[in-house]
């Protein structure tokens, strides 16, 4: 049926990240580090109470509307003095609140708190790209791993505009602002995959700043610090597969589009072997030279008429780059 | 409610500067000063928010503030102040000749009242010249020339924060005192043409109660700005 | 309203004040007559009238913005738009219902007609003021349509630095805009304020003012106060733009985070602005409809009060995540939930006047019932985000957006609406159709749930907003979002049906339909030139209906 292909739709096309999956608990993300059962018992705490208040009053408010419904005859009288039951609503809240506003705080002290000898990584929000750097100077775009059990302090900024760095299943979210540092402390206590979404809107591609979380245990993680990142094992010995991975990872979509589409950057539909005019009025081949260039060195050659969006640089490996490029090449 | 008791108490006269919508001349006149009020009201919050930003780089900065602040010309700035505060006496007495309905001293007290608003206006702009000519400029247009900053003296290079939030404060200011010129021309040239008398001088009063709030706000503008340290 | 033109102009020199304000009207330009006399009117009801069509005008623009909003969600990826085109759309889509449709919405539109009437008053006490006031805003409105014809805005309706000092999109028209109707703003607040203190007829002491009367009263005081700090805002924003002042630009010394605290110093009390008119257009409407003196009305009319204090204290609960220091937090939080209390008393109070009532259904008292339904989920939502924990948690993500939908929708729009249908006859003179209100609210009301119930879950589940695309796994919630927002689109369409129907052919209306006890109700409809034939002299409140005399109850 049309309608039904219309309403699942995958009929306009369909997104262009393909991350790792997301999983619930209830009303919540997956929780994975030691803050977020706090945070979750607030939140079910709050969401009862709320719950029993709205019941009570709309179940009061049918109640009346049925009974005291318009009937001929009825009699027009002013109520009683409630002076009263005025008093009791208005100062028996207040009671509920500094209960509120208690288990809140607690809360919110407890995530804020930094752990003693936290692992410190440097994160830099970049429209619209995260990038992390590791203590051992080890730099990488869009993956963000961190050992288990163990205090993890992020310590970020920004050159351009403001970002938000929000990990869902870690229950924590904070401001990147340009022009100051600021922090955010967590521990994960769940092996597995986990989101970094951009949370304060900041332009095209704010959707697309996403990073994927990989909690690991401390071994891996070690491991990981001294190799560098592999392929993933799904794409072993398939540099494209590999390609296409990095070329989400590092938020080349977000200005890339793959489908002839208008974007901040040239399309790639048919990127490899077509001719391309640059800002200077030559014309290059697009080939492995010119794209290793232009992901190394982007402002060696501009692109006629992308002369207003920067592209920023990327630090990858050579084994990375020629992963990309033999991706791009199957964009047709 | 509407009961027809209420009938007939129209007994009183209808003057001609009593508007439509109002019942007696002293109804008018309060409507029109709790107006004037409210309205001060929400300048007073305007400028509060030039306070906050003005305080807030204060505490961040206070060696370039105090720095900046020697490159403004005291004497002018100290003149000006001497001014509006004249001027301020002076639409108190314009005020004050309506409500005895001295027509010719009214016109006399409104014209020195914006002699002085222009004479306010003359010196800041020649204390604008001099910040343009010495490159002192908001941010992002802020260049010091050595040699026309005031001999002995030397600006950091964040001073542009200072002079934004300069330009900011004294041309805001700036705008209302050339409001504040516009209206009195009005109101006195309604006052030539006859319109106030003892018992009608409500303009007058708003007009003098809209130029004291632009005094008054000079008066904090003055040292917070000029005299630091 | 081409009645104007109909009479002789003898008339309008000296207009009749006992003729019904849609024939006659006192007019800037004496001798003015049809859409002249309309335009330079200085009558409060037909200045109301101007900004009853400005304000639904915005409203059906903001609404297609918020369908194409939608539509785009419906799926992940490319649904019907571009990323760029999908921030200009939500951006337009928060200004226009904002800034031209829910701040005038009430109070300007609704309180310029119904207020002076209330208050046995012959018009607002600068008349000249409450023109100049809608030609600045339609002054305005202006600049804002200039930018958006011209490819709009692409900052969200907040207009956070340093994005907004750098994206190339039309951003100073649509500052000064929203600039200049701040100013319309202030004004009406200027003038309702000295209304309400010098215009009240003999007999009406405070204490018999209308709780909607209360309201705008409050809602004044609000315009007077915070507006001039978003102007003054605005106004560092484009010089920010223009000449560099560097006061939110770190590069330049100074603090983007500075910028967002003079936004919400604003734009917290802005949202007590927006809801305050409503719960007063409740108050009204449950006084009417449920026949009876309300509860506790020094209660809730010193609630709007207490909520326009307060409403000045609690800004930084929008900041919890931007780096302000834990003590700052904690007491923004503490006093976020005190504002919980005043809002609470005017629930329970309007629950409680239902008690032994006499309660008619009528669609007005159908929105107001809803009003309180959805107000209460909204405002006990805000307490998840006044809530440190959860904040973190829930900041930018959709629950905030199904929070204050709730809130404005569900609570300011539905006022409105009720409004709208209760005070009609009096603005036109003619009744509408009671089963297509019956069947634009049941629309509106299920399609209003389902739109942002889900939204609850996607938010809580992280989705975070402003996102042109999403994870696969919020596909189904936001699917079923979309489908709601067609069902309000078809509920307003209707209603609009319904109205323009009332206009063309609806039955003459009675001078007091509901039967209610308020002074609005006992002039003609559609009201005189002058508001009363004979000058009132009130002995009893506006919802005293066992000291009302039978005559003023009877509906005719
Ligand atoms: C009409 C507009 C309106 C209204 C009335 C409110 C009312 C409230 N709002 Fe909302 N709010 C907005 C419009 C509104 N809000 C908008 C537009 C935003 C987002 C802006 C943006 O970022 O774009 C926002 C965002 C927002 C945030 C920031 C979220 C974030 O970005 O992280 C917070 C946080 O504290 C908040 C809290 C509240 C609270 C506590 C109330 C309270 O006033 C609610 C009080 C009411 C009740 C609590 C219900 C009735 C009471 C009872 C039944 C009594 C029992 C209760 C107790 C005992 C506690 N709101
Ligand atoms: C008054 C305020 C108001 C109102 C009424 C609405 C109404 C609606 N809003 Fe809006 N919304 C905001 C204020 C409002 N919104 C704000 C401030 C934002 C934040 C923007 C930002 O992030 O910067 C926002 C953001 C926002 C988003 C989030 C976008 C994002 O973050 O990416 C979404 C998504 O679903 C949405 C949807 C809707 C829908 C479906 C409606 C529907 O209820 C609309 C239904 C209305 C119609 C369909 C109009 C039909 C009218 C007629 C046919 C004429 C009627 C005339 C008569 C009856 C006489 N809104
Ligand atoms: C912020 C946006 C942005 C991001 C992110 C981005 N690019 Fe670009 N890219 C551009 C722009 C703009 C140009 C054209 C101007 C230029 O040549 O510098 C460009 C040009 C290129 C070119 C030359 C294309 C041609 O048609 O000549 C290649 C190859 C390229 N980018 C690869 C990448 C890869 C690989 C990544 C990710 C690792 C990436 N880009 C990420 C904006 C971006
Ligand atoms: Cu970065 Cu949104
Ligand atoms: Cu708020």
């Amino acid at each position: 049926m049309m309608l039904a292909s219309f309403l699942d739709s995958s009929f306009f096309g369909s997104s262009f990240f393909d991350p790792v999956p997301m999983k619930w608990e209830g009303q919540m993300p997956e929780s994975m580090a030691v803050g977020a059962p706090h945070v979750d018992w607030v939140y079910y705490a709050i969401y009862y109470f709320s719950l029993f208040f709205q019941v009570v009053i709309t179940g009061v408010m049918f109640y009346f509307v049925w009974k005291y419904k318009r009937k001929k005859g009825d009699k027009l009288e002013t109520p009683p003095d409630l002076t009263r039951l005025e008093i009791m609503w208005t100062v028996l809240p207040l009671f509920f609140i500094v209960i509120l506003f208690h288990v809140g705080f607690k809360g919110y002290v407890k995530n804020a708190i930094a752990g003693d000898g936290a692992l410190e990584i440097r994160v830099r929000g970049k429209q619209w790209l995260w990038e992390f750097e590791y203590p051992n100077g080890m730099k990488e775009n869009g993956k963000l791993v961190v050992p288990i059990n163990r205090p993890v302090k992020m310590i970020m900024s920004s050159d351009d505009v403001i970002h938000s760095f929000f990990i869902p299943e870690f229950r924590i979210k904070k401001d990147v602002v340009p022009g100051m540092y600021s922090n955010v402390v967590f521990e994960a206590n769940r092996l597995g995959p986990a989101h970094v979404f951009c949370t304060e809107y900041c332009g095209t591609s704010h959707s697309g700043m996403l990073a994927e979380v990989q909690v690991m245990t401390t071994e891996a993680w070690d491991d990981y610090m001294k190799k560098g990142p592999p392929p993933p094992p799904e794409c072993e010995g398939r540099p494209a597969c590999w390609g296409e991975k990095l070329f989400v990872q590092n938020a080349c979509v977000t200005c890339h589009s793959r489908d002839g589409a208008k974007s901040p950057g040239p399309t790639f539909k048919g990127v490899y072997g077509r001719k391309e005019q640059m800002k200077t009025g030559d014309m290059v081949d697009i080939e492995e030279n010119y794209i290793k260039e232009s992901i190394r060195k982007p402002q060696a050659k501009i692109v006629m008429g992308y002369e207003n969006v920067v592209m920023p640089t990327f630090s990858l490996s050579d084994n990375q780059v020629d992963a990309l490029i033999a991706y791009l090449k199957t964009i047709k | 409610m509407s009961s027809a008791d209420a009938a007939d108490d129209h007994g009183h006269d209808h003057p001609k500067f009593l508007q439509h919508q109002f019942d007696t001349p002293a109804q008018q006149f309060e409507a029109a000063k709790i107006g004037m009020w409210a309205f001060l009201g929400q300048e007073l919050l305007f400028f509060s928010g030039l306070f906050v930003a003005y305080g807030i780089f204060r505490s961040w900065y206070p060696e370039m503030f105090s720095m900046a602040s020697h490159q403004l010309n005291r004497p002018m700035g100290a003149a000006n102040t001497i001014v509006l505060l004249f001027s301020s006496l002076t639409a108190a007495l314009a005020v004050r000749s309506a409500q005895t309905g001295n027509k010719a001293a009214t016109s006399r007290f409104l014209l020195i009242t914006i002699g002085c608003a222009f004479i306010f206006l003359i010196v800041k702009y020649f204390e604008y010249v001099h910040k343009f000519e010495a490159g002192l400029l908001p941010a992002h247009y802020f260049h010091p020339h050595a040699d026309h900053l005031v001999p002995g003296t030397t600006i950091p290079e964040n001073g542009g924060s200072f002079f934004a939030i300069y330009f900011m404060m004294t041309g805001v200011h700036g705008i209302h005192v050339l409001v504040g010129i516009g209206v009195m021309i009005w109101i006195w040239r309604r006052n030539e043409r006859g319109d106030f008398s003892a018992k009608y001088f409500t303009p007058v009063d708003l007009v003098a109660l809209y130029w004291h709030l632009v005094d008054l706000v000079w008066i904090y503008l003055f040292p917070l700005l000029y005299l630091i340290d | 309203m081409t009645a104007a033109a109909t009479h002789s102009p003898a008339h309008d020199d000296h207009p009749d004040p006992t003729e019904s304000y849609l024939k006659a009207t006192h007019s800037l330009i004496p001798g003015a007559r049809g859409l002249l006399a309309w335009l330079t009117t200085l009558d409060h009801k037909r200045i109301g009238v101007m900004y009853l069509i400005s304000v639904l005008t915005a409203f059906m623009i903001g609404g297609v913005f918020a369908l194409l909003v939608r539509l785009e969600l419906m799926s992940p990826g490319k649904t019907i738009m571009d990323a760029d085109t999908y921030n200009h759309m939500f951006t337009l889509h928060g200004v226009v219902m904002v800034f031209l449709f829910i701040i005038p919405s009430i109070p300007a539109a609704m309180g310029n007609i119904i207020m002076p009437i209330q208050l046995g008053a012959k018009d607002v006490a600068f008349p000249r003021l409450n023109l100049m006031s809608f030609y600045i805003y339609a002054f305005g409105a202006c600049f804002a349509l200039y930018s958006m014809i011209n490819g709009g805005v692409d900052t969200g309706w907040t207009f956070y630095t340093p994005y907004s000092a750098r994206s190339n999109s039309f951003v100073i028209p649509m500052i000064l805009g929203a600039f200049i109707m701040g100013f319309s703003s202030i004004l009406t607040g200027v003038n309702f304020i000295a209304t309400i203190h010098k215009m009240r007829a003999p007999g009406l002491t405070w204490g018999r003012l209308s709780l909607f009367t209360w309201s705008l009263y409050a809602t004044s005081i609000m315009q007077v106060l915070a507006t001039p700090v978003l102007a003054i805002t605005l106004l560092l924003l484009t010089m920010e733009r223009t000449l560099g002042m560097g006061i939110f630009d770190p590069k330049l010394g100074g603090d983007p985070v500075l910028f967002q605290h003079f936004f919400w110093f604003y734009s917290h009390p802005a949202v007590y602005i927006m809801i305050v008119p409503g719960m007063g257009v409740v108050s009204e409407l449950i006084g009417t409809f449920a026949r009876r003196q309300l509860v506790g009305y020094w209660f809730i009319a010193m609630s709007s009060i207490g909520l326009a204090l307060l409403g000045f204290l609690v800004w930084g609960h929008h900041l919890f995540v931007s780096g302000m220091s834990e003590y700052a937090a904690a007491i923004f939080s503490a006093l976020t939930f005190l504002v919980a209390i005043p809002s609470g008393v005017k629930i329970f109070n309007w629950v409680a006047t239902l008690h032994k009532a006499s309660i008619s259904l009528q669609t007005p008292m159908l929105w107001a019932l809803a009003f309180i339904f959805e107000f209460t989920i909204g405002g006990l939502t805000g307490l998840f985000l006044g809530m440190l924990a959860t904040d973190v948690h829930l900041h930018d993500t959709y629950f905030v957006v199904a929070h204050f939908h709730y809130v404005m929708v569900g609570g300011t729009v539905m006022g409105f609406f009720g409004g709208l249908h209760y005070w009609w006859p009096k603005f036109t003179g003619k009744m509408y159709s009671e089963r297509l209100g019956q069947i634009g609210f049941v629309l509106v009301t299920f399609g209003f749930n389902l739109t942002f119930m889900t939204q609850f879950v996607l938010g809580s589940r992280g989705m975070p907003r402003r996102y042109y695309d999403y994870l696969p796994e919020y596909h189904e919630l936001h699917r079923w979002s979309t489908i709601g927002s067609w069902f309000i689109g078809a509920g307003f369409l209707t209603l609009l049906y319904m109205f323009i129907q009332s206009l063309r052919s609806g039955p003459k209306a009675p001078r007091n339909p509901w039967g209610s006890a308020a002074l609005e109700w006992q002039v003609p409809s559609p009201a005189p030139l002058g508001n009363f034939l004979k000058e009132p002299r009130i002995t009893r409140g506006p919802y005293d209906y066992h000291l009302a005399k039978p005559e003023e109850l009877e509906q005719e």
